[in-house]
C-alpha cells in the first residue's frame, strides 16, 4: 500500500481507469460467457433430446414385441456421433432392455427407475418415454459429453484477450489525456517538492501541517512523523522557533531569521528563516509558510575568512616588526662605515692620490643613500606600526612648512608655488606632514630640469568627498606605468638623473590609505604630474 | 456390475436380458404369442370399410383349435388398439369377409388353416398363424420360434392382397419380409 501512494496521481489515475475498464471488459466477457454456456446448454438438450425422442419411436416395436436385439441394432448406429457416451433402453419396470456404451465410457444404469433428464459434470442425460397411444411402453436413456466449460472459457480467451487488449490500448490514451486536466493542481505540489529550502507550513498553534522533501531530509524525519508534531521541536534553540513565528503572526512576515535545524542523527544546520502568513481564499489565516535556507556553508566561510584576515594580519605585524629591527640595526654598521670612511678621508688626505679620495667619496655617498633608505624604510614601518591621532589638520599651513623647508634646503632655486585656500581633513598630523613631505619633494625634486618651475597643492571638491592634489609642470611620466607608482622601490627614473629610493610614493600610500583614502596620480612625460589623495573631511 | 465401465459388462447386461427373454419365451409360449397377437394390431392399417364406424371394436378371432384359453382374455382386457377395444370371439369355421380384424389360424378338422386362409385371402383381415406345415399355409403373420424366443415373418404381400398396410416398425422386426410386388420398397 505504502508504494502505491508514492506513486504520482497522474499515474494512480490512468491505473485506475484501465482497471476499471479491465473490469468492465472482463465482467462483460464473464456474462457473454455465462450467457454462452447457457445458450450452448439449452441448444445441446434440445439436440440429445430430439435424438433420444427419435430413438424412442423407433423402439415402440421393439418394446412391444419384446425385441431386444432390434433395439440393440437401433442403438449401435449412435456410435457415429462422438458425443454420446452412452444409451439405454428400459422397459416400464425399469428393467434395462438394451444398451450401447462408447468405448471407454461408462455404462448406462442397470435401472432405468428414477431417472430425471438432467445435466452433470460436463455431460447431458436425456430421457424420453416410449408411448404406444396413451401407454408407456419402455423409456429411452441418452448420455451425451458437452464441452466442458474450463475449455470454452479457453477457446473465448483468445477472443477477450483479442477485444481486451485493443481496448485498453484505445483507453490508455484517452485516459492519459483527461488526467493530465485532473491532476495539473499537483502542479503546485510538484513546485513545493522541487525546491531545495526546507519549506513548511504551520497551523496559528504552531504545529507542522505540510513538508516537503527537502524538509525531511534536514531533520531526518518522516513525512508523517513530522505532521501534527511542535515546529519548535526540530530546533537547537525552541524558545527562539517559537519566538519566529510568533512574531510571523504579530508582523505578518520575519526574513533572515537565523535559527539551526537539528537532524536526528545529531548534525546541525544553521538556517535562515523567511516566512509569512498564509490565507485561504475568504483571506483567513490559515497558518504561517516558511522556509528555510541552509547558510551553513556560507557561515563556514565566514569563519574562514575571519580566521585567515586575522592570520594574515598577525603575520603582517611581525613582518614589519622584522623589518623595523632590521633596519634600525643596520644604521650602526652603516655609520662606521661612513665614520671611518670620514676618518680616513681627513687623516690620511695627504696620503691618498685623487683616485683613492674619489673612491672614498662614493663610498661615503653609497652609505648616505643607504642610511636615508633605511630612514624611509623606517618610516614606512613606522606609519604602519604606529598608533594614529584623529584631529582636525591645517595641511595648507603644513604645505607652507615643507615649502620652506625645501627652500632652505636649496636656496638657489627659484620655485613658484601656490597653495588653495581651506585645505583641511581629519588626521593624524605627522603621518599627513609626511605625505606632504613626500609629494611636494617629489615636485620640487623632478622640476629641477624645468626652467620655470611650478607647484601647486589645492583641492577639488566632489558630491562630499575632497580630492587633495599636487601638480608640478616636472618630466612627467608616462601613464603606462601609473600602476607601478605606489609599489615599494619602484622608480621611473634612474638614480642619477633624480635621487630617490622608490620608498616615497608607497609611504604615501600607506598613510592615506591607513586613514581610508585612495591615491592616485595623472601624468604626461615632459609636461608634469599630479598625484591626487582623498581624506575624509 | 452395471455401473462397471468394461464393454465386457455391456455385454453381459443384454445377454442376462437375453437370456431372461428366452427363459420366458420356454415357460409360456402362447402368453407371449397372446400378447403378440393383439400387438400386431398396433402396427397395421385397415381399410375404413373393415369397420361398422369409428368406435366399433377390434375383433380378435380365434379359428379352429384354440392354444391361449384365458391367457388371451386377460392380456386384451384392458387393451386398446388406435382407441378401439378389444373384443376376442372363438370360432369353429369362418367365412369370406368375417367379422373379424386379426385372425389366428388354428384349424380344426372342420376346415383346415389351408382353408380358412384360402377363404380370407381378399377379406381386410390380418391372419396370423403358427409355423407353416408348408408354404401354400402362410398367413400374413407367421410365428417362429428362433432360439427359443418367439420371432415371425410378414408377408407383405398377402397383407396387400387383404388391403392392410402393415407398419415398418413391425416389418423391421420380423426375420423374413416377403415384400408386396406392386410398391416393393420393404
Amino acid at each position: 500500500m505504502r508504494k502505491l501512494a508514492d506513486l504520482p496521481i497522474r499515474t494512480k489515475l490512468t491505473l485506475i481507469t484501465l482497471l476499471t475498464s479491465t473490469i468492465a471488459l472482463l465482467l462483460a466477457s464473464v456474462i457473454i460467457l455465462a450467457y454462452d454456456n447457457y445458450a450452448y446448454r439449452e441448444r445441446k438438450a434440445g439436440e440429445i433430446s430430439a435424438q433420444a425422442r427419435i430413438l424412442a419411436a423407433r423402439m415402440i416395436a421393439s418394446l412391444e414385441f419384446n425385441d431386444p436385439q432390434s433395439a440393440q441394432e437401433y442403438l449401435e448406429p449412435l456410435a457415429a456421433n462422438p458425443e454420446i457416451t452412452a444409451a439405454a433402453v428400459y422397459k416400464p419396470n425399469g428393467s434395462l432392455f438394451a444398451g450401447y456404451t462408447r468405448p471407454g465410457s461408462p455404462s448406462p444404469p442397470a435401472s432405468g427407475e428414477h431417472l430425471v433428464q438432467h445435466f452433470e459434470k460436463n455431460q447431458f442425460i436425456a430421457l424420453e418415454p416410449v408411448q404406444q397411444g396413451q401407454r408407456q411402453v419402455g423409456n429411452v436413456y441418452l448420455r451425451a459429453t458437452t464441452e466442458p466449460l474450463l475449455m470454452r472459457i479457453s477457446r473465448y480467451g483468445g477472443i477477450i484477450l483479442l477485444v481486451t487488449i485493443p481496448s485498453l490500448l484505445l483507453t490508455l490514451p484517452i485516459a492519459m489525456r483527461l488526467h493530465y486536466a485532473i491532476a495539473n493542481p499537483v502542479y503546485a505540489r510538484s513546485l513545493i517538492e522541487a525546491s531545495l529550502d526546507p519549506l513548511v507550513t504551520i497551523s496559528p498553534e504552531g504545529i507542522i501541517t505540510d513538508v516537503n522533501e527537502a524538509t525531511i531530509k534536514a531533520t531526518g524525519l518522516s513525512r508523517e512523523s513530522l505532521i501534527g508534531t511542535d515546529f519548535s521541536n526540530y530546533f537547537t534553540e525552541p524558545e527562539k522557533a517559537r519566538a519566529s513565528y510568533q512574531e510571523v503572526f504579530a508582523q505578518g512576515f520575519v526574513t533572515d531569521y537565523p535559527l539551526t535545524i537539528r537532524h536526528v542523527n545529531g548534525t546541525l544546520t544553521d538556517v535562515l528563516y523567511n516566512a509569512s502568513l498564509y490565507k485561504d481564499e475568504n483571506f483567513t489565516v490559515l497558518g504561517v509558510f516558511a522556509a528555510a535556507r541552509d547558510v551553513t556553508a556560507q557561515n563556514k566561510a565566514q569563519e574562514e575568512i575571519r580566521n585567515r584576515t586575522n592570520e594574515l594580519q598577525i603575520a603582517n605585524r611581525e613582518l614589519e616588526a622584522f623589518s623595523y629591527s632590521v633596519s634600525h640595526d643596520l644604521r650602526a654598521p652603516l655609520r662606521a662605515i661612513d665614520g671611518f670612511s670620514q676618518a680616513l678621508a681627513e687623516d690620511y688626505a695627504d696620503k691618498l692620490d685623487d683616485h683613492g679620495k674619489s673612491y672614498l667619496n662614493r663610498i661615503r655617498l653609497a652609505t648616505q643613500r643607504m642610511g636615508h633608505l633605511i630612514d624611509d624604510m623606517l618610516t614606512l614601518s613606522r606609519v604602519t606600526r604606529s598608533e594614529m591621532d584623529h584631529e582636525k589638520v591645517d595641511l595648507g599651513t603644513l604645505a607652507a612648512e615643507v615649502f620652506e623647508e625645501l627652500q632652505r634646503s636649496e636656496p638657489g632655486r627659484q620655485v613658484k608655488y601656490r597653495i588653495g585656500p581651506d585645505l583641511v581633513a581629519t588626521g593624524d598630523t605627522r603621518l599627513l606632514r609626511q605625505v606632504l613631505v613626500n609629494l611636494l619633494g617629489n615636485a620640487w625634486k623632478y622640476t629641477a630640469k624645468q626652467p620655470h618651475p611650478r607647484i601647486e597643492f589645492d583641492v577639488s571638491r566632489n558630491n562630499g568627498t575632497q580630492e587633495f592634489f599636487v601638480r608640478d609642470n616636472g618630466v612627467g611620466f608616462d601613464m603606462a606605468y601609473a600602476e607601478k607608482l605606489f609599489g615599494p622601490f619602484q622608480r621611473l627614473h634612474s638614480a642619477a638623473e633624480f635621487p630617490g629610493n622608490g620608498v616615497g610614493l608607497a609611504t604615501v600610500q600607506r598613510i592615506i590609505h591607513r586613514h581610508g583614502g585612495e591615491t592616485r596620480g595623472m601624468g604626461t612625460p615632459g609636461q608634469g604630474a599630479t598625484f591626487y589623495f582623498t581624506l575624509p573631511s | 456390475m452395471h455401473n462397471s465401465s468394461l464393454p465386457k459388462a455391456t455385454f453381459a447386461v443384454a445377454s442376462m436380458a437375453l437370456a431372461l427373454t428366452t427363459a420366458y419365451a420356454q415357460i409360456d409360449e402362447y402368453a407371449v404369442k397372446a400378447a403378440f397377437l393383439y400387438k400386431f394390431g398396433l402396427f397395421v392399417e385397415w381399410p375404413s370399410s373393415a369397420f361398422a364406424s369409428p368406435s366399433s371394436p377390434v375383433n380378435l378371432c380365434i379359428v379352429g383349435e384354440d392354444p391361449f384359453g384365458e391367457t388371451l382374455d386377460r392380456v386384451v382386457a384392458d387393451e386398446q388398439i388406435k382407441g378401439r377395444s378389444i373384443v376376442v370371439r372363438r370360432l369353429k369355421t369362418v367365412e369370406r369377409n368375417p367379422a373379424c380384424h386379426i385372425l389366428y389360424v388354428g384349424g380344426s378338422e372342420q376346415q383346415s388353416p389351408a382353408e380358412i386362409l384360402e377363404t380370407v385371402r381378399g377379406s381386410p383381415v390380418l391372419t396370423v398363424a403358427d409355423a407353416p406345415h408348408n408354404k401354400s399355409e402362410t398367413a400374413i403373420i407367421n410365428f417362429v420360434i428362433e432360439d427359443n424366443r418367439v420371432r415371425f415373418n410378414i408377408d407383405d404381400a398377402a397383407a396387400a392382397q387383404n388391403g392392410l398396410a402393415i407398419s415398418s416398425k413391425l416389418s423391421s422386426l420380423a426375420l423374413n419380409v416377403k415384400l408386396r410386388a406392386t410398391n416393393g420398397d420393404e
